[in-house]
């Protein structure tokens, strides 16, 4: 088990040793099987995923990666907005003014919001893709029905969140494209104008309307797509990790002996 | 493991390659044949009609047109050479090329650039054995000037332009000491703008002068006053150059 | 593929098998990419503009002081109050300096001299263009929704007229454009609206067709449709490209339509009329045809009308219509009728009513019908036209929109027969229909359609004008000074337009200006022509007895000026309603007679007025007292000018000119007190000795 330890492993065993490290990480130095698993287990962010994995769950022919991919351009979206916050106002006038300045003055300022729009198309691509893979591999299938159906709602917001954003500019683009829209949900029957009027807090594209989709846009929606996003990996762990074919449990009863299609899996422990 | 690529394929992907190349390049731009000019004759001077010396505004067509005479060695007028007109930046010609007519004349609208000031231009014709050229001076008003020029039509140019118009006689030849014109540039090219300001607001006393210059300082606002004075350095030939440093032009 | 794979699952192991040295790649490639945003910050373009800039300075005398004064980085002009975020000045980066005014590269050169600082306005509102750009194409050239190229310098004044609605002195393409608009019938079409709501109005006349066929025949109604400059140079109306049916119809359904106003013909006297014109050889020979030709000169016609000579220049003025071919046009007993009064025929007209003689109106129609042209019209033979050729005339007048202009019986004045150009200076450039192979700005799209409208497709009813290409250029920019900005400007800004009043004397005396069209060529309390002077205060200025005098035989006052007053031949309680009206009426508050210096001054101090006259304000140089030693004529002769003049009026004349008459010539030459009442006493004694009314 001890290997030849140089002087900068010591030293990082003496850091992870200090009051402060194991006040912070709460377990201290070491290697073994249960010092690595509490390091998973004990971080709040990480704690979502399992400690361990087995190796065929991470290869790449079974996902291609896209709900990781996905998650990435989460982050870069989260990220890049953060940034795009600071030089934005959603008043009327102001937004497109805001727009000019990112493309002009602010350093890499239009570098910034490229990466934001492209990251956005990329991320609707990536989910309507990783919704393909995973249709495609049977992985809706039981246990995994419910995590189908948070994954449709992810699906769902990561257009609300398309939409909201599409109007922020506040250039000819995004005020008829958000007048379609708007326009569309009042075809809803019964409801529809009021639908209209709650999406827009008002009857027509102004400020309101601005005001709302950029709050929906940087808050509701975001925070609604972390919680989700937190029941979504949840869920995946919970159903026995990632679907790939070799895991599903073999059929309990030895009768079938020669390889046969996989049956609905039953339940996977 | 490279796919084989029967001849075959080959053959057709390479013809369809050849095909696209003559498609693409027999494809052309419609409207962009140009006829060139053919001169039928060749002159042997240039000489300027009329249309020079004008003062334009800056951006805008010259109200006369630039019409320009091709002789040949005994002075009578050819027709049919090739006349071009050269400018530096921002001045345009309506045609810039173009053949003499039967009067042997060339004809053009010129418009000047937006920057202020005297405008060298060229027309050229391909003489006998080299090109003959000739040199056209225009100037630009701009703003201030074009002020001046307003300020000077009503208050000045009566007394100071021994010209007169059909509809509106000069004063100059009833005056005992006649004024400079704004074009005489020996005499105002000597005086500096502070001399002009005085002389315009305090009028011809302020520098011994007649008094029958009037005083204009409380009837113009400094301002028109140095608008007026820009409009005659605009009017200037050789062009006026104010004491001080003198910054060599590249 | 498995090559592939390989080759990729290799590099990565290679790369970030080994945790530290992945870190380390990792932390190379943020370095790396953090050092992309100052490397595009230094090859950014407005960087190496400010570079250029730096070394064009470094050589010059001044550049110590140039270079304190640079800042590099982005500059701007911020002015939140009028939406302006001007970045020009970034690479514009020499425009205040003043050694830089005869630099030749852009963008390094000093603005040229404005009346605004660039500071205080920023360089969008008058240049257009988009203000919060960096580079040179999206500042200058860009077209998106909402941005604007910047406006071409021929047509920057446009920039001017979006505050300022004035005339001004130094935007004399504005100001033309601007009198065009009103003048050749542009806002009897389309409405143009001023920033502060109120419409520009036209100013031309174009006279009402309800009795036409007394006036005129169908035959010249059609030749004058199918080409109107044919018939008269300059006059405004438009050519609207008729056909031959189209014209014929027209004019069929014009005479038809008339309705006879009882008085407007006169019979004509057989024992003047002109041989040949009616066909009648018995008649007598005209006298002689000179006489015509000099009472025309004496009631100078032509300070109104013009004439186009065989040379053909047109000399005249341009209040009244073109006379060159008035011959083929007017019957005979029209024009009696009309020169004898011509309210009858029309009560707008701006004609005086001139109280001609029977003979001189004999004389005068003579001589007028000789104005004609042999050529005009000669092969015009119309048949009678059908109910359905006049319906269709009819039919042709309401598309085309003839009532926006003429008023013609049984058609209704249209309202808004043309599109409305209060904002056409904004019009983006997505709604614009583009010809092919034209530039596009709506400048350009401005002079095309105003050059040639029927090019933009047949639905286009607009006519075609004859315009020179200054007076086009004129037009585009006055329209083009009509933009979405000039209704946001702040009030603070905004000049107003000065509009005519439209003041009406009262009484009798007002009845009697009206009849003699003083308006036509005066200009009184704010309305009428700028012909003759402004008489707002002429019954401060003048004295009783010139006045009369005047008004009942004209004189000219400066020698030089080539229109006149004519004549009206008045009666003496005319002239005295007149005069009582003018002298109680049209006076200034601030030239009170009581003030004036004494009436009766001692020769010393007419004298002194004569030494300061002559020496020390020189006023010979303009103004003619000695006609033997003067000869300036400038200004009014100033002969009698005791006998004209009050003294109170000369005394604050003196003092300042302009406070009286704003804009005159007249410069002010800040007399004291006793240098002016002494010139004012020697102006009062010249009483001339030759009765008022001598011709120079």
């Amino acid at each position: 088990m001890t290997t030849k330890t140089t002087r900068t492993d010591q030293l990082i065993e003496q850091v992870r040793d200090s009051r402060v490290w194991r006040s912070v990480f709460r377990s201290g130095s070491g290697n073994s099987t249960l010092h690595r698993a509490l390091a998973i287990q004990q971080n709040v962010f990480l704690h979502l995923f399992s400690a361990k994995v087995r190796k065929r769950m991470v290869s790449f022919s079974a996902t291609w990666y896209l709900g990781t991919l996905t998650l990435g351009t989460f982050l870069i979206l989260v990220v890049t907005g953060i940034l795009l916050m600071l030089y934005y106002h959603p008043s009327v006038p102001q937004a497109y003014a805001d727009m000019k300045d990112l493309q002009f003055v602010v350093s890499s300022g239009l570098f910034l919001r490229n990466l934001h729009r492209w990251s956005a198309q990329l991320m609707v691509f990536l989910v309507f893709a990783h919704m393909f893979k995973v249709f495609y591999r049977g992985a809706y299938r039981t246990p995994r029905e419910f995590n189908w159906v948070i994954g449709i709602v992810l699906l769902l917001i990561t257009l609300l969140l398309s939409y909201t954003g599409y109007l922020l500019p506040w250039d000819q683009l995004a005020f008829w494209a958000i007048t379609v829209g708007s326009n569309i949900s009042s075809a809803v029957p019964i409801v529809g104008s009021k639908i209209h009027f709650l999406l827009l807090g008002g009857n027509q594209v102004n400020a309101n309307a601005l005001l709302r989709f950029y709050v929906l846009h940087c808050v509701v929606l975001p925070l609604t797509a972390i919680v989700f996003i937190a029941i979504h990996f949840w869920r995946i762990r919970k159903d026995g990790g990632l679907y790939v074919q070799q895991s599903e449990p073999r059929p309990a009863s030895p009768v079938v002996s020669a390889p046969v299609a996989p049956l609905p899996a039953k339940e996977a422990k | 493991m490279m796919k084989r690529v029967t001849p075959r394929t080959l053959r057709s992907s390479a013809c369809l390659a050849l095909l696209a190349v003559v498609v693409l390049a027999g494809c052309k731009h419609p409207g962009q044949s140009t006829t060139a000019l053919k001169p039928t004759a060749t002159g042997a001077a240039i000489v300027e009609t009329s249309g020079g010396h004008q003062l334009g505004s800056t951006g805008t067509e010259l109200k006369d047109p630039l019409i320009v005479q091709v002789n040949d060695e005994q002075g009578t007028a050819v027709a049919g050479a090739l006349v071009e007109f050269q400018s530096p930046a921002g001045v345009t010609f309506e045609p810039a090329t173009m053949l003499t007519d039967a009067s042997g004349q060339a004809t053009t609208a010129v418009t000047l650039g937006s920057i202020a000031g005297r405008y060298q231009l060229a027309a050229s014709t391909a003489g006998k054995s080299k090109p003959v050229a000739l040199d056209i001076v225009e100037t630009a008003l701009g703003y201030q000037q074009r002020v001046g020029s307003i300020l000077a039509d009503k208050y000045c140019t009566r007394c100071h332009d021994p010209e007169s118009s059909a509809e509106r006689v000069s004063n100059y030849d009833n005056l005992e000491t006649k004024p400079h014109p704004f074009t005489d540039s020996n005499t105002l090219n000597k005086m500096t703008d502070a001399d002009l300001t005085a002389i315009i607001q305090y009028g011809g006393p302020a520098l011994h002068r007649s008094a029958l210059m009037p005083p204009y300082g409380k009837t113009l606002t400094l301002a028109e006053v140095r608008a007026l004075i820009a409009y005659t350095r605009a009017l200037a030939d050789p062009p006026y150059q104010p004491a001080g440093t003198v910054y060599a032009h590249k | 593929m498995q090559f592939i794979r390989k080759y990729l699952s290799s590099a990565w192991h290679t790369l970030f098998g080994d945790p530290v040295r992945a870190f380390g790649i990792v932390s190379l490639v943020l370095l790396l990419a953090l050092a992309v945003t100052p490397t595009k910050e230094h090859f950014s373009e407005w960087h190496g503009y400010q570079r250029n800039y730096l070394s064009l300075i470094r050589d010059r005398g001044d550049a110590v002081s140039m270079r304190r004064r640079f800042e590099p980085g982005i500059h701007q002009i911020w002015m939140p109050a009028l939406g302006v975020v001007d970045r020009c000045t970034t690479c514009h980066v020499g425009l205040n300096e003043a050694s830089l005014a005869d630099e030749h590269q852009q963008p390094f050169r000093k603005h040229p001299a404005i009346p605004h600082p660039v500071e205080g306005f920023g360089c969008v509102i008058c240049h257009g263009g988009q203000g919060a750009a960096t580079t040179v194409s999206e500042a200058h050239f860009s077209e998106r929704d909402g941005e604007a190229p910047i406006l071409p310098t021929r047509y920057i004044e446009a920039g001017c007229g979006q505050c300022h609605q004035n005339e001004m002195a130094g935007t004399p393409q504005l100001n033309l454009g601007r009198t065009m608009l009103t003048r050749y019938g542009c806002v009897r079409c389309h409405s143009i609206t001023r920033p502060d709501g109120s419409k520009l109005m036209p100013t031309d006349h174009p006279p009402s067709l309800i009795h036409i066929a007394d006036k005129t025949s169908r035959e010249w109604i059609y030749s004058w449709l199918k080409d109107p400059q044919a018939y008269a140079a300059t006059t405004t109306m438009p050519n609207y490209k008729l056909s031959d049916q189209d014209a014929s119809d027209i004019s069929a359904y014009l005479v038809s339509s008339s309705k006879p106003q009882p008085g407007d013909t006169a019979a004509v006297d057989v024992k003047t009329a002109s041989a040949g014109k009616a066909g009648n050889p018995a008649a007598k020979p005209a006298a002689n045809p000179a006489d015509g030709a000099s009472l025309y000169g004496q009631s100078y016609c032509s300070s109104c009308h013009a004439v186009q000579n065989a040379a053909g220049n047109v000399v005249g003025g341009n209040v009244g219509p073109e006379l060159t071919r008035i011959g083929n046009k007017v019957k005979p007993e029209w024009l009696n009728a009309w020169l004898n009064n011509p309210r009858i025929y029309d009560v707008t007209t701006p004609m005086p009513h001139y109280r001609f003689t029977p003979q001189q109106i004999a004389t005068l129609s003579d001589y007028l019908h000789s104005k004609s042209d042999a050529d005009y019209g000669a092969n015009v033979q119309l048949a009678a036209a059908t109910p359905q050729q006049i319906a269709r005339g009819r039919r042709l007048i309401i598309d085309g929109g003839c009532a926006a202009c003429h008023e013609i019986n049984g058609v209704q004045t249209p309202q808004n027969f043309a599109p409305d150009l209060s904002n056409i200076g904004s019009k983006p450039l997505a709604q614009i229909a583009f010809l092919p192979g034209m530039q596009h700005t709506v400048s350009t799209y401005i002079v095309s359609k105003i050059r040639q409208p029927r090019a933009f497709g047949g639905a286009v009813k607009m006519p075609q004008f004859a315009l020179s290409n200054a007076q086009t250029d004129a037009l585009t920019t006055a329209l083009l000074a009509q933009t979405a900005r000039s209704r946001t400007i702040p009030d603070t800004l905004r000049v107003a337009a000065t509009a005519d009043t439209n003041y009406q004397p009262a009484g009798h005396a007002g009845k009697l200006m009206t009849e003699l069209a003083c308006f036509s060529c005066h200009r009184i309390n704010g309305r009428g022509g700028d012909m003759a002077p402004d008489l707002t205060y002429e019954g401060s200025s003048v004295q009783r007895q010139w006045l009369t005098d005047f008004l009942k035989n004209p004189n000219t006052l400066r020698p030089s000026l080539i229109r006149r007053m004519p004549r009206f031949n008045l009666s003496d309680s005319d002239n005295k309603e007149l005069t009582d009206y003018m002298l109680a009426v049209y006076q200034t508050p601030t030239v009170d007679p009581d003030t004036a210096p004494s009436a009766t001054n001692p020769a010393q101090v007419v004298e002194q007025g004569r030494q300061l006259f002559y020496s020390k304000f020189a006023c010979q140089s303009c103004h003619i007292v000695d006609t033997k030693t003067d000869k300036g004529y400038i200004g009014p002769t100033l002969t009698h000018v005791g006998s004209r003049l009050t003294p109170a009026w000369t005394y604050a004349w003196l003092k300042d000119p302009q406070a009286l008459r704003p804009g005159t010539t007249e410069p002010n030459q800040k007399m004291s007190d006793d240098d002016a009442r002494a010139v004012t006493a020697f102006l009062m004694s010249l009483k001339g000795t030759a009765g008022i009314g001598a011709k120079q």
